[in-house]
């Protein structure tokens, strides 16, 4: 080799080995950045929120497990229960608490010895079951009731002075002999005529 | 060969891992306190492998963090294997080459693709690393030449760029980065030594003949 080559080789080494340092601090100057001293705590805190929700989580998935197993069971009461609750025999239309408050005993029509058939409930009575005059009923006693609790709740803020006091009434004795009990004779239905039926045709009978 | 600083696996190595695994015990164990000495311990070596991936200081914090409350959430899954660092240094790269994927994207989006002129490379994060301070100046080595390279570093395939800054960190052994990388030490060696011949080529062609 040449006092020149080797020269040039040395040369080429030197070179190499500068650029080598060069890229060395370049590299180092590039990430000769130091985290932020807040690291640890911005970490701790997301651990912590997530510790916490994590609890919350777990806490809502117990009570999820707890609250369903409830929750089916009373929806199969509700299931079991709700149709016997609709073949017991139905109390009269609801009514507001006031009015259900002052809700009295229906007011029955009399009964005279004359009634001596029960009061029917198709559409077209025949006369004789139809009662002597109007026949107030538990329903349209129930309708004025409505009206006078509605007055009622309106005059509200009125004042009302006490009630003069009640006369006595005074009751005539009952005498039980009066009332005089018919028997009931009930005459016998007429026998009832034989029905003739004639045999059908086939075309009929196909039909 | 490359001058830059290796930590090679010392006694003093050891006894860090070890006392990383300890305290991964006691975190296991539910103690909060002893992942926060972990976080402490090796929040440089996270730090600095997220910075060499996205090239950004506060990208890399938020890397960083992330890594730290994703290792907190499955530490139970950690068999000790491997070290505590090596295994935590690999959910930061997964991270990070996560954000630097998303942040090149973004930039995409926002300005359309760039190209480095020297290597037809995307736009990497990397251009926009801050310079740090002035190093001791050296007789050989001009603040001109450091600028120069910084462009040219950058402008590296990802993987040559990858495998020589993980490198210069001073903060990962050769091991730790291979594994972090997920190839053999010799791929990563043989990248460090590609990505200094395409640096020194550059340079050459540039000038720089004598400096």
């Amino acid at each position: 080799m040449s006092k020149d080559g080797g020269r040039s080789v040395e040369g080429r080494g030197r070179t190499d080995a500068r650029l080598d340092l060069a890229i060395d601090r370049a590299v180092r100057e590039m990430l000769d950045v130091e985290p932020s001293a807040g690291l640890r705590g911005r970490v701790m805190g997301r651990i912590d929120a997530l510790s916490t929700n994590s609890v919350a989580s777990a806490f809502r998935r117990k009570l999820a497990w707890i609250a369903l197993p409830i929750a089916a069971g009373a929806v199969i009461v509700l299931a079991v229960l709700a149709p016997w609750r609709q073949t017991t025999p139905q109390a009269g239309p609801s009514a507001s608490p006031a009015m259900a408050a002052v809700k009295p005993a229906p007011v029955l029509p009399p009964v005279t010895a004359q009634t001596t058939e029960p009061v029917r409930t198709t559409s077209n009575p025949g006369p004789s079951a139809a009662p002597p005059g109007p026949l107030p009923s538990a329903r349209g006693a129930e309708e004025h009731l409505v009206v006078a609790a509605v007055v009622a709740d309106d005059d509200d803020n009125r004042r009302i002075g006490p009630l003069a006091p009640i006369p006595l009434i005074t009751v005539a004795g009952t005498h039980p002999t009066d009332i005089a009990t018919k028997e009931i004779a009930v005459r016998p239905l007429a026998p009832l005529a034989e029905l003739q039926i004639a045999p059908l045709s086939p075309p009929d009978r196909r039909n | 060969m490359p001058s830059i600083d290796r930590v090679s696996a010392t006694d003093s190595a050891d006894a860090a891992s070890a006392m990383d695994h300890a305290l991964v015990r006691r975190a296991q164990a539910g103690d909060v306190e002893a992942f926060g000495e972990l976080v402490e311990r090796n929040r440089r070596a996270v730090f600095r492998a997220a910075l060499a991936a996205v090239g950004n200081p506060t990208e890399a914090d938020d890397v960083a963090q992330e890594a730290f409350v994703t290792a907190f959430q499955k530490l139970d899954g950690f068999r000790a294997e491997s070290s505590f660092k090596t295994w935590l240094l690999t959910i930061t790269w997964r991270k990070a080459i996560d954000r630097r994927k998303s942040l090149t994207k973004w930039v995409q989006r926002l300005a359309g693709p760039a190209f480095s002129v020297d290597s037809g490379e995307e736009w990497h994060p990397m251009d926009r690393i801050a310079a740090g301070g002035q190093s001791q100046e050296d007789d050989l080595l001009t603040s001109d030449l450091q600028r120069r390279l910084r462009p040219l570093i950058a402008s590296l395939p990802k993987k040559l760029r990858d495998a020589l800054l993980l490198a210069g960190t001073g903060e990962h052994s050769y091991d730790e980065i291979a594994r972090m990388l997920g190839v053999p030490v010799g791929t990563f060696k043989w990248r460090v030594a590609e990505a200094r011949k395409v640096l020194k080529q550059k340079m050459l062609a540039m000038g720089y003949t004598d400096v």
